[in-house]
């Protein structure tokens, strides 16, 4: 199975692209070939995170097939092992990227072979965004111990999983269930994906328990960024604990990242954060981040069951 | 939200079915936090009715578990149902047919068993609780009535024992924040089977009365 993490938050300045341009770095440098794919698309700038200029060659050139294949939009960095898909440069036409675009780019995407592809998303819950959780059963929410950003963070974690619940289902069977759901809950949001889950089990428990076990598969991971000395540092584990207990959702806690107003210098002077400041907290934490990612890896490739469930699902969609 | 049905007491309550008394009362006071208003955790999750609702079954949950008997029956209604385990759970009330039992081994503090004296029953802790204030003489007093010694309390509350002493000595500068006190002293009452409030209020009565 390809190895791609998507890094989404759902709210800007959560740090995303912090993250996403130091995992990469950090991964090339253990010798891991790694991609960053830069999805935000109208928004990008990986490529600034990791001291690289204006890129001209980008994912848009595929799109309007300036170029044939994905693999021709892939830039060399200056760290040996870390590529890069840049999202500069991208009209407002990839920003709301056509539905057979977004299929081609994502079979592209999956047949690209990295040890690890990170993709870094946008903010907000459109479809172009969480669309690209479905290339993969395990992601990476990132949220600050804000209400803002955590209120982000819990629409884009509904939305994610109802996105998965659609996938696993046929298009009319998904619109059954929807219509269901709406009568039962009037005037609540469907898209909850518990409710749909209810539903569908009780409704259809065979079919039921095959979404549960496919939901339960996915590995997915929240990380708490810049948490600061007065924040609560349990936040991030309750936040968990609440969505696996109400929600129904596994959700694993990778552990906080310290904030450093030292980040915004390196961000600054285009340097990576994790070589120019290593002997602050905030790039332990970083460490214990990547390390956890790459630990996760072996992990997946190990257990193949949520990609069964999820193959036979694909199959058998009509669309 | 899930249906929250689906979720035994000790789920609410994030717990093991045995934990003990102490681990409950704690428990609870965190989900009160946790799904308190203001609360970051859980901004914006719940609609206002399911928050109500999660803080209705949060009580229930707490006032089941906290109570002996109560707790007792619960446990069986979920043995029997096959959600836990038998042997898994707290007995504080079944300990004869269970000596292997997890309150039966020596370290774990367990509460009074049901022959030491029920508070009120005894006429000598009537006659210490009968005054309108209550001083640490009188916890003192009725501590020593009920042949309790302070490491017991302090094994079972996890309050350390110089803590206790210095609220039964009435050394009112030792003493912890009001929060602090007030929730030492609903321990120390529940200990004893006594109605806290009642304990709280009275012996709190002198506290803030000597300091104004």
């Amino acid at each position: 199975m390809t190895n791609i993490w998507p890094i989404g938050g759902g709210k800007g300045g959560s740090g995303k692209s912090f993250l996403a341009g130091n995992l990469g770095i950090w991964l090339a440098k253990q010798g891991q070939r790694t991609l960053l794919v830069d999805a935000d698309f109208g928004a990008a700038n990986l490529h600034t995170m990791i001291g690289l200029p204006y890129q001209t060659k980008s994912l848009s050139d595929f799109l309007s097939k300036k170029v044939q294949t994905l693999e021709e939009t892939v830039i060399e960095t200056r760290i040996p092992n870390l590529f890069l898909i840049s999202g500069a440069g991208n009209n407002l036409d990839t920003a709301n990227m056509a539905y057979e675009q977004k299929m081609k780019t994502f079979r592209a995407l999956s047949k690209l072979s990295y040890d690890f592809t990170l993709l870094d998303l946008g903010a907000g819950t459109s479809f172009n965004t969480i669309d690209f959780f479905l290339l993969s059963d395990s992601g990476i929410f990132v949220v600050t111990p804000e209400p803002t950003s955590i209120e982000n963070m819990y629409r884009l974690i509904r939305a994610v999983y109802a996105r998965k619940i659609r996938q696993l289902l046929k298009t009319h069977h998904f619109r059954t269930l929807v219509e269901e759901t709406e009568s039962r809950n009037k005037g609540a949001m469907v898209n909850n994906p518990e409710y749909l889950l209810s539903v569908i089990k009780e409704l259809e428990p065979e079919k039921g328990k095959i979404v549960e076990q496919a939901l339960r598969a996915f590995q997915f991971k929240l990380v708490l960024n810049q948490l600061r000395k007065q924040d609560n540092p349990q936040l991030g584990v309750l936040i968990c604990r609440i969505i696996e207990k109400h929600l129904g959702l596994p959700l694993q806690f990778i552990g906080n990242i310290s904030y450093d107003d030292l980040v915004h210098d390196a961000v600054c002077q285009k340097v990576p954060f994790l070589e120019r400041y290593h002997h602050t907290q905030t790039a332990v934490d970083l460490e214990n981040f990547c390390r956890h990612i790459l630990g996760a890896r072996s992990m997946a490739e190990r257990s193949g069951a949520a990609e069964d469930v999820l193959e036979m699902a694909v199959d058998g969609r009509t669309q | 939200m899930r249906p929250l049905v689906e979720l035994t007491h000790y789920e609410m309550l994030d717990l093991p079915a045995a934990a003990t008394p102490f681990e409950i009362r704690k428990a609870y006071k965190r989900a009160l936090e946790v799904y308190g208003e203001d609360s970051m955790v859980i901004y914006s999750l719940f609609s206002a009715e399911e928050r109500k609702e999660i803080l209705v079954r949060l009580d229930e949950a707490f006032a089941t578990l906290s109570n002996e008997k109560d707790r007792y029956e619960y446990d069986q209604s979920l043995i029997q149902k096959g959600v836990i385990e038998e042997g898994s759970e707290y007995r504080s009330l079944g300990k004869k047919g269970a000596a292997a039992g997890p309150a039966g081994s020596a370290d774990t503090p367990s509460q009074p068993e049901k022959e030491s004296p029920q508070g009120m029953e005894n006429p000598v802790v009537k006659e210490i609780l009968s005054g309108e204030d209550l001083t640490g003489l009188d916890l003192k007093r009725l501590r020593m009535e009920m042949g309790i010694s302070l490491e017991q309390i302090a094994k079972w509350t996890k309050i350390r024992p110089g803590m206790l002493q210095s609220i039964e000595e009435d050394r009112f500068y030792d003493l912890p924040s009001r929060l602090h006190l007030k929730s030492f002293l609903k321990a120390y009452a529940q200990y004893f089977h006594l109605n806290p409030e009642s304990i709280v209020s009275r012996y709190m009565k002198r506290v803030d009365g000597g300091k104004s």
